[in-house]
């Protein structure tokens, strides 16, 4: 790869919206406007695409054009997967996700909703200390005292806003939430109808406009989460996001990711691919226990996901680029490397260890090139 | 679908990929695939429109007596017809072949014979023989027992794979359903065939003339139209739609028969068979998945019964699946049989469901026992009935044919036969005691191991030899018989039965009993199921959290590496890898020991067991630092059982990681502690590990020497027998070095003030026969005294 020309974070269209990040529908508006356009199929109540013409948001045109427009694949993984994640929705039930962390759930979810309803910013993050009133409504209680309770007093949640306008509603890490504010759902999802008792009349009552439906997250490796409840289990289609199958198309993804925070943020900085490939070897390796060439490691109780990948070679990259020669080597990768597997469990680091000392070196051997530049690199592990 | 595959596009001016087929001629070719509920429907009905004279179908020729059996109302399917053949050649070893033909009630070819019977036709198999095609094809013998009806070229092909990219499909079964079975209803029989034909073709699409040639299409399909051209009148041919693509174009030619030395040599009959070997995803290769599945459809089953089934099969295995679910699974099922666009729903949509809404929490967790309960689900259970005219079971014969060969008896007779066998040197010997060995492994009574060496559980590995005593009785029939079930030869019995025992020791995970019904397969001779066995046991070692179970796991293997004639696995590079991932994940586990409070003997003998493998197995360098650093840790862990801590001091100072002083601190430190016996057992571990110490590091022994004089009597009496199994490990010429040098310490140290205890001393005066006869007869003397005076009985209580 070329040497890198110094680029300023001004190089892209984000600066011109004064965003970091822009919501998908807005990023991808011109191909969204296309689907539309072309799409002569039938649509679910309150859809604004077709159940097809959102698969090929997904999942891309394979290089045809669509109204003027070729839509690139935004997702890599499991095209069936996304097509039941759309029958699901289309359905009466929500559509949970799950999966390890950093294996894009969040990402399709945005996708979805954006494509579906047209909006991916009826959000909901859960959190430990999220309460009932986010999820279905709350009051400004300067209009409550001085009104009373009327529907100007009422702020609603995406939730509620979601139900009224009959768009998708994400419901983000929902088992971060205690339990009981989970089943918050429960009712609305099966009756989709929301009370609220405090106003009168037809106010009082909510009924959900076609084309709503909760499209929940959640993680299953990590530490911190709560159970869910069968009833509300019974109430979501599960889906599970795998990371992605293929080898070249994660090291494709996590340089063309790299590369792109890491000219954001302004560094020049040298990523060669072998190296990239080198680090999505390892992170394989680590995270399915066992190599490419079939033989059996510790698998890290840390969760290695692609992204996580992306962040080490970013950090790398700043690394090389703030105290090395701009070349993205396997020293950087090794000092960061242990950030990213050592997170909790100290055992992590024996494993990595042991990898080292077993694939690492014969590799070193074997295939040498960075290889054996990452078995020298072996002294940056902690003792 | 995967997205990686080749970018190539359809070109859509390029000439079609194969001609229409000629209707309305005095042939009609109908092209199928094997078990496919659409091409069954189709076929009956072209069958019924055309009345042919003769019906002729894709099978061995010498099945066509068979053909009455399929079309008996006693026959329940799924059938088989099993054929073999034992093919002799000059100088060379007999080699054995079986083929399986299954039939089901959806087959094409049971369709196009029942339709054929009903119109009147003449009915006839028209493929070769089986021993042709061997001949034919150069067909290696294996251990497994090949499909007739094998698919093989629809997963290779890169055109269908192309077209399932395009069809968002996944594979090209998934194309098939999809693009067949999906819709065959509303089809009209001529379109249907048109396009079955252009599925196929796109399949043959990616073979040229040497693949066709390799595996013998040619001569079958030369056959297949030989016997088209010599019958009149008008004929319907039903075959794989693979042979369909060129045979109007074919020169028939008349196939060349294979003499037979023998006429036992081949065999064509029909058999039970179930659904569980029809199943293509359980290994049998034999055509479609989930049969149950297909059946249903078949018998006009709808799905949502087939739903409302498998909820209650799951529920009743604890699992959560009420009304609400069947109902939003159904639901599913129909939404994405409509966005798929299929007229009635294909298996994957039924799956696809079934992932969507009976798996509660992730796919590899808690989906895991959902999809394989899924997966077993459409498999489904039947199993077919044979009239009893069909003949005898297969496997009877295979074992008469198999004794007879091997020159083993098999009538009754008064005693009991007896062989001695040279595993090392005579192939023969070998063929019998694997022969012995998988009777034994299916139960059967016929021979008994008198002695020999046990590779499997590695007692008396050194013997060369095998002795076998063995008799048939009637026991033995009717045990096979039983054991039919199981296939129809003594290998594929032995290796299903094999299978059934190694899944449920996959399923509970214990590494060592994993590998030690590998080391079966390999005794019993099924190398190939060895081989597949070997790739299943891989992940149970790698998470195999048991030391003990591992570093036997890896011995095991080892021994497998290196026991080259008897077992003959030495070959599969795999077993060298999988020996030495065994040793690094034991490795891995050696600080573990420290846990473990049972059993210590025998995880004392696994570590110096694993650390022995090493030497043989470690050939592509050292592996110090692996095995220094957990030894350490062992070493080093005060919760550890002092014999792991002896164990650990001993190897580390055999790898010179300790020194003479560092060693001889360790010793003195943990006999000279406040618990005698943790030293007593921490020199037990010691020289179990090495026992060279003794003679490379004499300060040990001075250091022992040094800490039992200072010992109280009491002290000195618990740690005695801790000792003495410490230093039990020596050979008696080892023994008598030690105590020579024991005693030249004492000597060396003896004046006035140290004199060693009158009992050390005694040991070490000059000590003769005669002394020793002095002895015996002050103890015959002795005891006459105490028997006289009635103090014996003192000491018998």
């Amino acid at each position: 790869m070329a040497k890198r020309k110094k680029k300023t974070s001004a190089a892209n269209g984000s600066m011109t919206t004064g965003m970091i990040r822009e919501p998908a529908e807005q990023r991808f508006a011109a191909e969204l406007t296309a689907l539309e356009s072309a799409d002569d199929r039938a649509k679910p109540a309150g859809w604004r695409l077709s159940p097809r013409a959102v698969r090929t948001f997904i999942c891309g045109s394979d290089g045809e054009s669509i109204g003027g427009v070729v839509i690139p694949r935004k997702f890599y993984g499991d095209d069936v997967l996304v097509e039941r994640a759309i029958v699901t929705l289309a359905s009466n039930r929500g559509l949970m996700m799950v999966g390890e962390p950093g294996t894009a759930k969040s990402m399709l979810s945005e996708l979805l909703a954006a494509a579906v309803s047209q909006t991916s910013t009826l959000a909901i993050q859960g959190t430990a200390a999220t309460t009932e009133d986010q999820i279905r409504y709350s009051w400004n209680y300067a209009l409550l005292l001085a009104e009373g309770p009327t529907p100007r007093a009422l702020v609603p949640s995406p939730l509620y806003t979601g139900m009224k306008q009959g768009q998708l509603v994400r419901f983000e890490e929902i088992t971060r939430c205690p339990p009981e504010v989970q089943d918050t759902l429960v009712s609305i999802l099966s009756e989709k109808v929301l009370m609220v008792p405090e106003l009168e009349g037809d106010d009082s009552i909510l009924f959900a406009q076609p084309g709503f439906n909760i499209i929940g997250t959640a993680n299953t490796r990590d530490r911190g989460v709560h159970e869910m409840s069968t009833a509300l289990k019974r109430r979501f289609n599960f889906e599970t996001v795998q990371p992605i199958a293929d080898p070249e198309e994660e090291v494709a993804l996590v340089q063309r990711e790299s590369g792109r925070l890491l000219d954001e943020s302004g560094v020049d900085v040298d990523v060669t691919r072998d190296v990239i490939e080198v680090l999505v070897d390892v992170f394989r390796d680590l995270r399915s226990g066992m190599t490419s060439d079939g033989m059996q490691v510790e698998r890290a109780s840390t969760v290695l996901s692609t992204a996580e990948a992306v962040s080490v070679t970013m950090s790398a990259g700043l690394d090389a680029s703030f105290y090395g020669d701009g070349q993205l080597g396997a020293a950087s990768i090794a000092r960061h490397l242990v950030g990213a597997v050592l997170k909790d469990n100290a055992d992590d680091l024996e494993k990595l260890r042991h990898y080292f000392n077993t694939v690492v070196k014969k590799r070193s051997q074997s295939v040498k090139g960075v290889w054996a530049d990452l078995h020298r690199a072996r002294k940056w592990l902690p003792r | 679908m995967s997205p990686t595959a080749p970018k190539a596009e359809l070109d859509p001016d390029a000439p079609p990929l194969v001609r229409a087929l000629p209707w309305d001629q005095r042939v009609t070719y109908l092209p199928i695939r094997h078990h496919s509920p659409a091409c069954a429907f189709h076929v009956a009905a072209v069958i019924r429109e055309v009345r042919p004279d003769h019906v002729l179908v894709e099978g061995p020729r010498d099945a066509t007596a068979l053909i009455a059996h399929l079309l008996d109302s006693r026959t329940e399917n799924p059938v088989a017809i099993y054929t073999t053949y034992i093919e002799r050649r000059k100088n060379d070893a007999a080699r054995h072949h079986g083929a399986y033909y299954p039939v089901c009630d959806y087959s094409p070819e049971l369709a196009a014979f029942r339709t054929g019977a009903e119109v009147g036709a003449q009915l006839a198999f028209v493929d070769l023989t089986y021993p042709e095609m061997v001949v034919a094809e150069k067909v290696e013998p294996d251990d497994g027992v090949r499909s007739l009806q094998h698919e093989r070229y629809l997963q290779r092909s890169q055109r269908l794979a192309q077209s399932c990219r395009r069809l968002n499909v996944r594979d090209a079964d998934d194309l098939w359903d999809h693009l067949f079975e999906a819709r065959y209803h509303g089809m009209e029989s001529r379109s249907f065939f048109d396009g079955v034909l252009t599925y196929c073709a796109m399949g043959r699409s990616d073979y040229d003339e040497s693949m066709i040639a390799a595996e013998a299409h040619d001569v079958r399909e030369a056959a297949m139209k030989h016997a088209v051209d010599s019958v009149e009148g008008k004929v319907v041919i039903v075959t794989g739609g693979f042979h369909t693509v060129v045979l109007p174009d074919v020169v028939g030619r008349e196939p060349r028969r294979v003499r037979l030395s023998n006429d036992a040599d081949a065999s064509t009959t029909l058999m039970r068979y179930n659904f569980e070997q029809l199943d293509a995803l359980n290994g049998y290769a034999s055509g479609m998945r989930s049969p149950e599945f297909y059946q249903r459809g078949w018998e006009g089953g709808s799905v949502v019964a087939l739903v409302v089934e498998l909820a209650r099969q799951i529920r009743s295995n604890g699992g959560h699946s009420g009304t609400a679910d069947v109902i939003a699974a159904t639901t599913q099922v129909e939404n994405l049989r409509r966005f798929r666009g299929h007229q009635s729903p294909t298996r994957e949509d039924f799956i696809d469901a079934v992932r969507s809404v009976f798996v509660k929490g992730a796919m590899d967790v808690e989906g895991v026992a959902v999809l394989a309960q899924t997966q077993k689900f459409l498999t489904g259970t039947r199993t077919g009935a044979v009239p009893p005219e069909a003949g005898r079971p297969p496997i009877v014969q295979d074992f008469e044919r198999e004794a007879t060969r091997l020159g083993l008896r098999t009538e009754s007779t008064a005693e009991t036969g007896e062989k001695v066998l040279d595993l090392y040197r005579s192939t023969r010997h070998r063929d019998i005691s694997r022969f012995f060995y998988r009777l034994r492994l299916i139960e059967v009574p016929y021979g008994t191991l008198s002695r020999g060496p046990d590779f499997v559980n590695a007692v008396e590995t050194e013997r060369l030899q095998e002795v076998w005593r063995y008799s048939w009785e009637p026991a033995t029939e009717s045990a096979l018989i039983e054991k039919a079930k199981y296939g129809a030869t003594l290998v594929e019995a032995a290796a299903a039965k094999l299978v059934e025992e190694f899944d449920d020791v996959i399923a509970a995970g214990v590494s060592s009993d994993a590998v030690r019904l590998i080391a079966e397969a390999y005794r019993c001779g099924l190398h190939e199921h060895g081989q597949r066995m070997l790739d299943r046991a891989k992940p149970i070692i790698a998470h195999d959290s048991s030391f003990a179970s591992v570093a036997t796991s890896c011995s095991l293997l080892t021994m497998l590496r290196f026991a080259c004639e008897p077992l003959e696995a030495h070959n599969e590079d795999v077993v060298y890898t999988m020996a030495q991932q065994a040793w690094f994940r034991a490795a891995y586990l050696v600080p573990t020991l420290a846990g473990v409070q049972d059993s210590e003997a025998t995880h004392l003998d696994a570590l110096c067991g694993w650390r022995q493998d090493e030497d043989r197995i470690a050939a592509d360098g050292d592996w110090r630092d692996a095995r220094v650093t957990p030894l350490r840790q062992l070493l080093d862990d005060s919760q550890a059982s002092p014999v792991f801590r002896g164990a650990a001091c001993g190897l580390l100072f055999g790898d010179d990681e300790l020194s003479v002083e560092e060693l001889a601190q360790l010793v003195s430190g943990f006999i000279g502690g406040s618990d005698v016996t943790v030293g007593g057992r921490f020199v037990q571990g010691l020289m179990r590990a090495s026992r060279s110490i003794c003679f490379r590091a004499p300060g040990v022994l001075q250091e022992i020497n040094q800490r039992l004089q200072e010992m109280s009597d009491g002290d000195f009496t618990s740690v005695l027998p801790h000792l003495r199994l410490a230093f039990s490990e020596l050979t008696p010429r080892e023994t008598d070095a030690v105590a020579q040098s024991v005693s030249d310490l004492l000597t060396e140290g003896e004046d006035a003030e140290t004199a060693p205890s009158p009992a050390i001393a005694a040991r070490s005066l000059e000590f003769t026969e005669s002394d020793a006869l002095l002895g015996s007869r002050v103890e015959a003397a002795v005891s006459q005294w105490l028997t006289r005076d009635d103090f014996g009985r003192l000491f018998d209580e």
